[in-house]
């Protein structure tokens, strides 16, 4: 699991690689977390290279999401491959989270609306 | 002479006393005193004896003149003769007219053709005590000894025997110096000599030095005789007859009185009824018995003195002395040696023992075919149980376990030839039931003893996947089939080898299927005992094979000798324990098997590896997917719940392709049996609200996978996921 952050005006843009599985889980959700204590309230998670979601991932998004509603932020997923937005579909996520086709789209969405 | 006589009788006795008193030697001052007593009485003759407490006679400790070596050997016992008279009552005596006198004892005389005409005798006394007599014989020019000259020889024999008892005390502090230095000298032998036999050389080279003495020798004890087991100086033709008679003899005399023997004269000594028919030049005699736990195993026996003197008390007490240390060394040498001799059986046990184990095969080359894992823990060094593998060509293996009857070193020889004389008929045949069919035959006329041999034997045809088997008198074997996970018994009647001459054996076949386990034992498996004489038996050996799934064969092997172990405790294992585990595979076959203890980071591992397989088999981005979300959800139910987030809970994962192109994954874990994770649990949008875990990872499972089975036994959970690749 690789993690890269970028950030983009207010918006912090997170890139996944890789698998993210449960060993790897704690280490992410820290790094979020960490983005979040430090005053960043938009975020953009691009999945595009991610190999394999568990709900182990899942439950970092929720929570992440559920932190940002506190500070009125947003969360937005973009760039989820086929076989991983299964998994959203499964578990009923696919229209709970702000999910967008690209990072562009994501962010002019996010900058439109601010 | 003329100086003498113009010396007063006070001064002759200053002068001799000024002489005696310049020597410390016990042997000096007697002659000094005979010499002196006969110089100041101007007799012809002196005689000094001194009392053997021990036989209640007289001797002549030292006699001048030249009758003097006669003397030595004559002995007068007490009361007898004027000698014997003064000794006993302590009373003086003067004789004037001896040759008429009966009192007097005329062995003496006799013996040294000495003709006595008058005496005089006195008592040496010390402390109140009798120590002996001097005498004078014949006063020179004159024809009878005075009253005056009675109170002379009196006044010097106070002298003399002072001198005597002093000389005596110093010899006997001597004496003991002299012991300690021999005592010494024969301990040191222990060390110096490595067998019984140079010990005991040694130790009577030592007492002939000792005792001062040419002939020693130690007559042992040997069934009912008794024989020469070692000598000095005594000749070869006597030893050749190396038995010595006991009876009336001295050494019959020792057996019945348990008790050393000193003799001045072995052939005259009344307590022995015959001598020995060994001539001795000095008839002297000293010997002791040898003890051993107080019974009498041998005798020690010096004679042929160097030195005139007959052996006395103090030579008896030295040679007892040196008796017990000899016996010591006798014993401590035996023990070394026995000590010695075990320690080389038990070397050559080791060799045999690690012999056996190498003929034993270490590898099994089986083309990818089978995986094998085998091993022996003899109960003993050396065991009876083997078991042997062969490859027979065209995809065929031969596979034997055998119990040979007995165990050490004989079952050990009879474990080779059976081993050896089954692997000969292979070349021939390759039916189980006709090689057991002809080894029989040669093993039964080898079998001499008696011995026979349990044996299971099996080829396994890896071509047409099929196991043939004959069992001669072996126990019933398993095979687990891998899907149903059910044991079937490899039944076959047959007798042991080497029991009948004639015998044949029936012959069966089976077909197997890729990971199908064949589990070969003896007997010591089955019935190895705890503290409580518990078997361990074929139930808890059944359900051992049935739970180890996903394991190697080797891995499988130690599970069940783990379990053995953890069963027997610290008994003693009473049986050999041999183990042969051979899991049938299909080279084509694509699978991994991983053992990881239960903590989250692990999960990498074993998607690494699923990983590598599914792209090995081109499975599709969703599919890989598919599987390894739900490998993840699987794993982290048992580290959570199963294991409960202990981080030393084992979890075995195997991974397969199996046929029709299914990618299935079993995992096994010991955790305790928990409640299930909903199938319909909260979804969508309500699962912002929930805390921690989601609780929707076995229901992931089973949307992504094509099957999920859940089983238990005993205290294993088994998890299957499948899914179809291809």
């Amino acid at each position: 699991m690789d993690l890269q952050a970028i950030d983009c005006n207010d918006i912090k843009i997170f890139v996944f690689e890789g698998r993210l599985d449960i060993g790897r889980c704690t280490e992410v959700e820290t790094e979020l977390y960490r983005a979040i204590d430090c005053g960043n309230v938009k975020l953009i998670l691009d999945l595009a290279k991610i190999d394999c979601l568990s709900s182990s991932g899942l439950r970092i998004f929720i929570s992440v999401l559920r932190k940002l509603k506190e500070t009125k932020g947003r969360l937005g997923i973009c760039n989820i491959p086929p076989h991983v937005f299964k998994i959203f579909k499964v578990v009923d996520l696919d229209k709970v989270f702000e999910i967008y086709d690209s990072t562009d789209q994501a962010i002019a969405c996010f900058q439109s609306s601010a | 002479m003329f100086h003498t006589k113009a010396k007063g009788k006070f001064d002759i006795f200053m002068e001799i006393v000024k002489r005696i008193n310049t020597s410390i030697d016990l042997n000096e001052t007697l002659s000094l005193i005979m010499s002196g007593a006969k110089q100041l009485m101007k007799s012809e003759a002196s005689s000094l004896m001194l009392i053997d407490h021990e036989t209640k006679k007289l001797f002549f400790n030292v006699a001048t003149g030249e009758k003097g070596d006669i003397l030595k050997e004559t002995t007068i016992p007490l009361h007898k003769g004027i000698a014997g008279i003064v000794a006993a009552t302590g009373e003086s005596l003067i004789i004037n007219r001896a040759e008429n006198d009966p009192r007097l004892y005329r062995n003496v005389d006799h013996v040294t053709k000495f003709s006595t005409r008058n005496l005089i005798c006195v008592p040496l006394i010390v402390e109140d005590h009798i120590i002996g007599v001097l005498e004078v014989l014949n006063k020179i020019n004159q024809d009878s000894y005075s009253q005056a000259d009675l109170g002379t020889l009196k006044s010097f024999s106070e002298f003399a025997a002072l001198a005597i008892n002093q000389r005596n005390l110093y010899q006997k502090m001597e004496n003991k110096a002299y012991e300690t230095s021999v005592l010494y000298r024969l301990c040191e032998t222990i060390n110096e000599c490595d067998t019984i036999d140079d010990l005991l050389k040694e130790n009577i080279r030592i007492v002939c030095e000792a005792l001062q003495s040419d002939r020693v020798s130690i007559i042992a004890r040997e069934g009912d005789a008794f024989v020469f087991k070692a000598a000095v100086g005594i000749p070869p033709k006597v030893l050749k007859n190396r038995k010595v008679p006991v009876d009336g003899n001295v050494l019959g005399y020792m057996l019945s009185t348990g008790t050393g023997v000193v003799s001045a004269n072995i052939h005259e000594d009344e307590r022995f009824e015959t001598t020995t028919s060994i001539r001795y030049k000095n008839s002297s005699f000293v010997a002791t018995p040898l003890k051993l736990r107080s019974k009498i195993v041998a005798f020690l026996c010096v004679t042929e003195r160097k030195r005139k003197m007959p052996y006395q008390q103090w030579d008896l007490q030295l040679l007892e002395m040196i008796a017990q240390q000899i016996m010591e060394n006798y014993s401590h040498s035996r023990l070394t040696e026995e000590f010695k001799n075990k320690q080389k059986m038990e070397a050559e046990l080791a060799i045999t023992a690690r012999m056996q184990q190498d003929i034993l095969p270490r590898e099994f080359p089986a083309d990818g075919q089978l995986d094998i894992a085998a091993c022996t823990i003899p109960a003993k060094i050396v065991g009876g149980d083997y078991y042997d593998f062969l490859p027979l060509g065209q995809g065929k293996y031969g596979a034997i376990i055998a119990d040979v009857a007995g165990k050490g070193i004989p079952a050990g020889l009879f474990m080779a030839i059976s081993r050896s004389t089954i692997r000969v008929h292979f070349a021939h045949t390759h039916s189980p039931a006709k090689i057991l069919e002809l080894a029989n035959k040669h093993i039964f006329a080898d079998s001499r003893s008696g011995m026979f041999v349990t044996c299971f034997c099996c080829v396994l045809d890896t071509q047409k996947k099929e196991i043939t088997y004959s069992n001669a008198g072996h126990y019933v074997q398993y095979l687990l089939k891998s899907q149903s996970r059910q044991i079937i018994p490899l039944h076959a009647p047959g007798k042991p080898l080497g029991v009948f001459a004639h015998e044949t054996f029936h012959e069966k076949s089976l077909p197997y299927d890729p990971e199908d386990i064949l589990v070969l034992y003896t007997d010591g498996v089955t019935e190895a005992v705890n503290a409580k004489f518990e078997e361990y038996g074929e139930r808890r050996l059944k359900t051992k094979i049935r739970s180890a799934r996903g394991s190697s064969s080797d891995g499988i092997m130690k599970l069940i000798i783990d379990d053995i172990n953890k069963h027997q405790g610290a008994s003693e294992p009473f049986d050999d324990i041999t183990l042969m585990v051979i899991t049938m595979k299909d080279p084509q076959r694509i699978e991994a098997k991983l053992r990881v203890d239960s903590q989250l980071q692990n999960v990498s591992v074993i998607l690494n590896e699923a990983d590598r397989i599914l792209k090995e088999v081109n499975a599709s981005k969703e599919q890989s997917s598919d599987v390894l979300t739900s490998i993840d959800e699987a794993f982290a139910n048992i580290v959570h719940h199963g294991y409960e987030n202990r981080p030393d809970g084992i979890i075995d994962i195997d991974m397969v392709m199996e046929e029709g192109g299914v990618f299935c994954v079993t995992f096994t874990d010991e955790a305790e049996q928990g409640v299930p994770m909903p199938l319909q649990p909260t979804l969508g949008r309500a699962l912002l609200d929930k805390k921690g875990n989601l609780g929707i990872g076995r229901y992931l499972i089973h949307n992504l996978m094509d099957d999920v089975q859940y089983e238990r036994t005993g205290i294993q959970n088994h998890l299957t996921i499948k899914k179809k690749i291809t």
